[in-house]
């Protein structure tokens, strides 16, 4: 019996003697590996420098792997570059038939090899690749739809915006990944948003009206206004979803700052819906509309917290001096103390 | 005005870019000094006393908008022109650079083409400094 439990406790500490030589032989081959692949990037960089430039480098004949160190080298200089730079490494992938063999893992059975596949073709700013991942927006799987928005807006897909907005507005791309991707796109994307404006889904139209007030501009303000005007369906008794869409109006509005459309945001004050009065005083606030102050002093005292509290902001940021005063006696309420408060600040 | 080649700092936490916009400037004939956050971007304005400083917005420690602010502030580098690389383009951020006191922004992602020709602008109105 002892003999037995010697030979266990032999065999135990051999095991575990060749568990360790196992990982820290593990460890220095994967070091040598990063350091040869750090090697291989520090070598291939001018060559990857002069080709992103639109000089001819002497590429010779590239090893399967010093082509995929040169790749990564391209791919991560492609998100960081815009106009001819990027043009000119998607035509080395696309000469290299990089972008065929993404192409044909994005179809793959793997979930994980298609979300890759998804992410890479946008790194390689291949433009054939635009339409495979427009219908990868309608991939099973969460995350090929989310490497494929984002892949998108890096191309600067202008014809994929009315199906990233459909995506964002039905959250089937994390919001910040679509947004980002649109946003990225920037004026790019306005005509697209524009179109979307009449869409018969109120979510489709409160994403558009909002990403136009990125990237729209002052031709915008009158589709903005009518939209700041939905009344429809208070009546329908569907005012929330509906709110949504004239806040993100009156938040499209304030970040055009535009000044005639004033009038319609000082009547969004009066806006049933909390969020829609918080949003039309922060965009009167933005656009600096001094007539709309008497009635910012009537919402920062009357109204609920978040309307009040923006209301105290637009009134510090319309004209501070009057703000100060009005704040600044020991009757004033909270949110007008508030906006005293953050005149001082302005005026500091 | 001198015939030396004009000096420009980059300042990037980002090697990447500091490689690019390195790499494009010095083709174009400048000399290029580099920095990898606000402190050392500082530093270098104050050592090299480049004639023209190129500096991404989110860096660690020091962001761009206040490395601008100290450049400003100190009288042996207020006169350095400041290219702010921000990959925010809201008109808020744009005026926070002006504020600043910088002189030019660029949107990132960026073309290095375009960058050397917001150099060139700006350093053809202003005579070399070093």
């Amino acid at each position: 019996m002892i003999a037995a439990l010697q030979l266990l406790g032999v065999a135990l500490s051999l095991l575990a003697l060749a568990t360790m030589f196992v990982l820290v032989g593990r460890r220095l081959w994967l070091g040598r590996v990063e350091r040869r692949r750090s090697a291989l990037e520090q070598r291939l960089r001018p060559v990857a420098l002069e080709l992103v430039d639109g000089e001819e480098p002497e590429l010779g004949k590239l090893s399967a792997e010093e082509a995929r160190a040169l790749a990564t080298i391209l791919g991560r200089y492609a998100r960081k570059l815009r106009g001819e730079p990027r043009d000119r490494i998607a035509q080395f992938f696309e000469g290299l038939g990089a972008v065929q063999r993404e192409l044909k893992r994005l179809r793959a059975r793997r979930s994980a090899t298609r979300a890759t596949a998804a992410f890479t073709l946008g790194d390689m700013g291949a433009e054939a690749a635009v339409a495979p991942l427009i219908a990868a927006l309608d991939d099973r799987v969460r995350d090929v739809r989310s490497a494929a928005a984002r892949s998108l807006g890096m191309l600067e897909a202008e014809v994929a915006v009315p199906r990233l907005v459909r995506s964002l507005a039905g959250s089937e791309v994390p919001r910040a990944i679509a947004g980002g991707a649109l946003l990225a796109m920037g004026s790019k994307a306005a005509p697209g948003l524009r179109m979307l404006l009449d869409a018969p889904e109120a979510p489709v139209r409160a994403n558009a009206i909002e990403l136009l007030g990125f990237t729209g501009d002052a031709s915008d303000a009158d589709v903005l206004e009518a939209a700041l005007l939905e009344h429809d369906a208070i009546a329908a008794s569907q005012w929330a979803e509906f709110a949504e869409v004239r806040a993100a109006a009156a938040r499209a509005l304030g970040r055009i700052g535009a000044r005639r459309a004033a009038a319609g945001l000082r009547d969004a004050l009066n806006d049933p819906a909390p969020f829609v009065r918080t949003a039309a005083a922060h965009a009167l606030g933005r656009i600096g509309d001094r007539d709309a102050f008497d009635a910012l002093v009537r919402q920062a005292a009357e109204d609920a917290y978040d309307p009040a509290q923006a209301a105290a902001q637009a009134l510090a940021g319309i004209d501070p001096l009057r703000a100060m005063q009005l704040g600044g006696g020991e009757r004033a309420s909270a949110h007008l103390a508030e906006a005293a408060a953050l005149a001082q600040l302005e005026l500091a | 005005m001198s015939d030396a080649p004009r000096t420009v700092l980059v300042a990037d936490d980002d090697e990447d870019i500091l490689q690019l916009v390195s790499f494009r400037l010095e083709r174009a004939g400048y000399t290029v000094v580099t920095a990898a956050d606000g402190q050392q971007a500082l530093a270098a304005a104050r050592q090299h006393q480049p004639d023209l400083a190129v500096l991404d917005v989110m860096m660690p420690g020091l962001n761009g908008y206040e490395v601008t602010r100290q450049l400003r502030a100190d009288p042996a580098t207020a006169a350095i022109p400041v290219i702010l690389l921000t990959a925010r383009v809201q008109e808020a951020d744009v005026s926070r650079g002006f504020e600043a006191g910088a002189d030019d922004y660029l949107r990132k992602p960026f073309s290095p083409q375009e960058l050397r020709s917001r150099v060139q602008a700006i350093l053809a109105r202003r005579p070399s400094v070093t």
